[in-house]
């Protein structure tokens, strides 16, 4: 009943309580999505590498060595020679290496040249390995295997010709028109950036970079069904797996002084943790504003209640006239507040809800933040509960407000 | 604290050595050493604006606390009670009808009306209140589709009367009556005293009536002039 007459009570005061329902809705949809970005990048992000020693790439900073091998952001400073990496990868604590070719790409898609190690070795969350929804891995020059975001969203399937361009934008000046690749496989997904990406034969990068003359004898030998060898000059960069966790910051060391060449070896999950701290003060600072909102909109709405009182004088006497204790008044404004506030969640999480259905995908090929839609997690719960209870807090006041008055105002005053 | 059956036999109301002031302040607002009032009798308490009418009847129903003194309503001593105690008392024994902002605007009338009924929490079944509600709709002369409009569409004189089907609903042994006609056209004021005197009568009500409108006073078979009680100086300003 009491609930009943906090609902009527509001309604009767549409305007005002709409106006700051949409205050409300606002501030936690921005909380709801910043937590809900959060947790999700921070899956998303230590999702990406597993398994992997180390990383190995020409000197600069590990951030930036993370981000262009396994993330595909940016662009490598230098290259590693053809030299170096074998020669390191021959060492005796190497059990496995995979090079990594990056610069290439298709419709705005990254190409990654590597070879087949690269599907028996990468590993993704948790110790997963990739797996072939269609197809396999190639076996010739020009042979791609597509991510599958790649595959869907370019509707490709095993057998579709494709060409790479040169750079990595949307739209290329110079493309390798003349030596077209046929997908010979396509991944399952695993929501990591190797769904993003088309895999080709380190070969396949060489020879689109040759000239035009070479290329044909080389497709013509592959047409033949003739073992061709092609050697890159240079990689990317290449990743390692070592015999014992142990050895690993040996093999750094050795990396990191590496006379031939300036090189650098990272550890994927010290890389991660430091690219974490940099996003997370980020993002505290807009769970900083945001929260700053929420209380805001939480003010707005008690100083609505508040002024309402005003007006609800005589209300007020009628209940009390009717046998309403302050207690019932009390109650009735935390009523009120606390439904205002519980109506602004539900609203808030169906937005925040529609809004990464339609958005993940943008944010999965602009920044490489895999959201699921889920959005209600414990913590998230709890964040809602306490919204709720920091409403019940502030409604204090005009709830006091309503008591005091149905204490010390009389019926007859009118 | 279920349905508590009044004693009979006792006075309506019963105030003994009654002082109220404000916020403990020195200047007594009643002081009335000894009055009563019989059950279903029909007063008329008048006075002038600061005689003291309105405190009186927030006393009377509970709503203020007495400084010193007892009040009992049928027997019932209110200055004992918890202040819960009071509201629960008033919400099943007494009946208020205000001078005009009666019901809650927002709320239908049937809406107004059942609040009434849950806060008395007297466990009537809605098929005795839908009964009681008929009748009290038929004798006030109201029509029953008016029961689901928002009760800010009503006009006064229907407002006024929902007011006393309201006051009425949980059959209380008193009900007290604030200025009840001073928004009613003479015409709507002498339909509106009739109804409610035959009403009192029929439900043996025991109606306080409180105005500064002499000319309603021939209606009442008990007239009181508040300053005639009161001693209490501060209030005759």
């Amino acid at each position: 009943m009491i609930i009943k007459l906090a609902y009527k009570s509001l309604l009767n005061r549409k305007t005002s309580v709409l106006l700051t329902l949409f205050s409300i809705v606002v501030s936690l949809a921005l909380l709801i999505t910043v937590e809900h970005i959060r947790s999700q990048a921070k899956t998303s992000f230590n999702r990406t590498v597993s398994s992997v020693d180390l990383i190995v790439g020409a000197r600069t900073g590990q951030l930036n060595l993370l981000l262009y091998s396994i993330f595909r952001m940016g662009n490598a400073t230098n290259n590693v020679s053809w030299q170096s990496y074998q020669d390191i990868s021959s060492q005796r604590d190497v059990v496995w290496s995979v090079p990594l070719s990056l610069g290439d790409s298709h419709r705005g898609y990254r190409v990654l040249g590597t070879n087949q190690d690269y599907f028996e070795f990468y590993r993704y969350g948790d110790k997963r390995a990739l797996a072939f929804d269609a197809g396999e891995a190639f076996s010739d020059p020009f042979g791609a295997v597509l991510g599958a975001e790649v595959a869907r969203e370019l509707g490709y399937e095993v057998g579709t010709k494709l060409t790479l361009s040169h750079g990595i934008g949307q739209v290329s000046f110079s493309d390798h028109d003349n030596a077209p690749f046929a997908v010979v496989g396509v991944l399952e997904p695993t929501g990591t950036p190797v769904d993003r990406t088309i895999h080709v034969s380190l070969a396949g990068i060489e020879a689109v970079h040759m000239p035009p003359s070479r290329l044909k004898a080389l497709q013509a030998a592959v047409a033949d069904g003739n073992h061709v060898e092609v050697q890159p000059s240079t990689i990317t960069a290449f990743m390692v797996g070592l015999k014992s966790k142990m050895s690993i910051f040996k093999i750094q060391r050795a990396i990191n002084q590496y006379k031939q060449e300036p090189l650098m070896a990272v550890l994927p999950g010290i890389a991660l943790v430091e690219l974490w701290s940099l996003i997370s003060s980020v993002e505290n600072i807009l769970r900083v504003i945001s929260l700053c909102v929420f209380v805001s909109a939480i003010l707005g709405l008690t100083t609505m209640l508040l002024a309402s009182m005003q007006e609800r004088q005589k209300e007020i006497a009628v209940l009390r006239a009717i046998g309403a204790g302050p207690v019932v008044l009390f109650v009735l404004i935390q009523l009120e507040a606390l439904l205002v506030t519980s109506a602004a969640i539900g609203i808030s999480l169906a937005l925040v809800w529609g809004l990464f259905n339609g958005a993940s995908d943008i944010l999965a090929s602009q920044y490489g933040i895999f959201v699921s839609t889920q959005i209600l997690s414990m913590t998230q719960v709890m964040q809602l509960a306490a919204a709720l209870g920091v409403t019940a807090l502030v409604a204090l006041i005009p709830a006091f407000s309503a008591y005091k008055k149905a204490l010390h105002a009389g019926l007859g005053h009118q | 604290m279920q349905n508590v059956k009044l004693s009979e036999g006792h006075p309506a109301i019963e105030l003994d050595k009654l002082i109220f002031s404000y916020d403990n302040a020195a200047t007594e607002v009643l002081n009335i050493p000894q009055w009563q009032l019989q059950q279903t009798d029909k007063c008329f308490v008048f006075g002038q604006s600061g005689a003291g009418k309105s405190t009186l009847m927030n006393l009377l129903t509970g709503v203020l606390k007495p400084t010193s003194g007892q009040i009992k309503v049928f027997g019932q001593a209110l200055n004992a009670m918890s202040s819960r105690q009071r509201d629960r008392f008033r919400a099943q024994h007494i009946g208020v009808v205000f001078q005009q902002f009666n019901l809650i605007p927002y709320l239908t009338v049937a809406e107004n009306i059942r609040l009434a009924s849950w806060f008395a929490g007297k466990g009537d079944s809605h098929d005795t209140l839908d009964k009681r509600l008929i009748n009290l709709f038929d004798a006030l002369q109201l029509p029953t589709n008016l029961l689901q409009r928002p009760s800010r569409e009503l006009s006064v004189g229907q407002q006024q009367r929902v007011a006393i089907v309201r006051a009425l609903i949980n059959q209380p042994e008193l009900l007290v009556v604030d200025e009840p006609t001073s928004a009613l056209d003479s015409y709507a004021r002498d339909s509106f005293m009739k109804l409610l005197m035959t009403l009192c009568s029929e439900q043996q009500s025991t109606l306080l009536f409180v105005s500064h409108d002499l000319s309603l006073q021939s209606y009442f078979d008990v007239r009181l002039n508040l300053a005639d009680i009161n001693q209490a100086g501060g209030a005759q300003q």
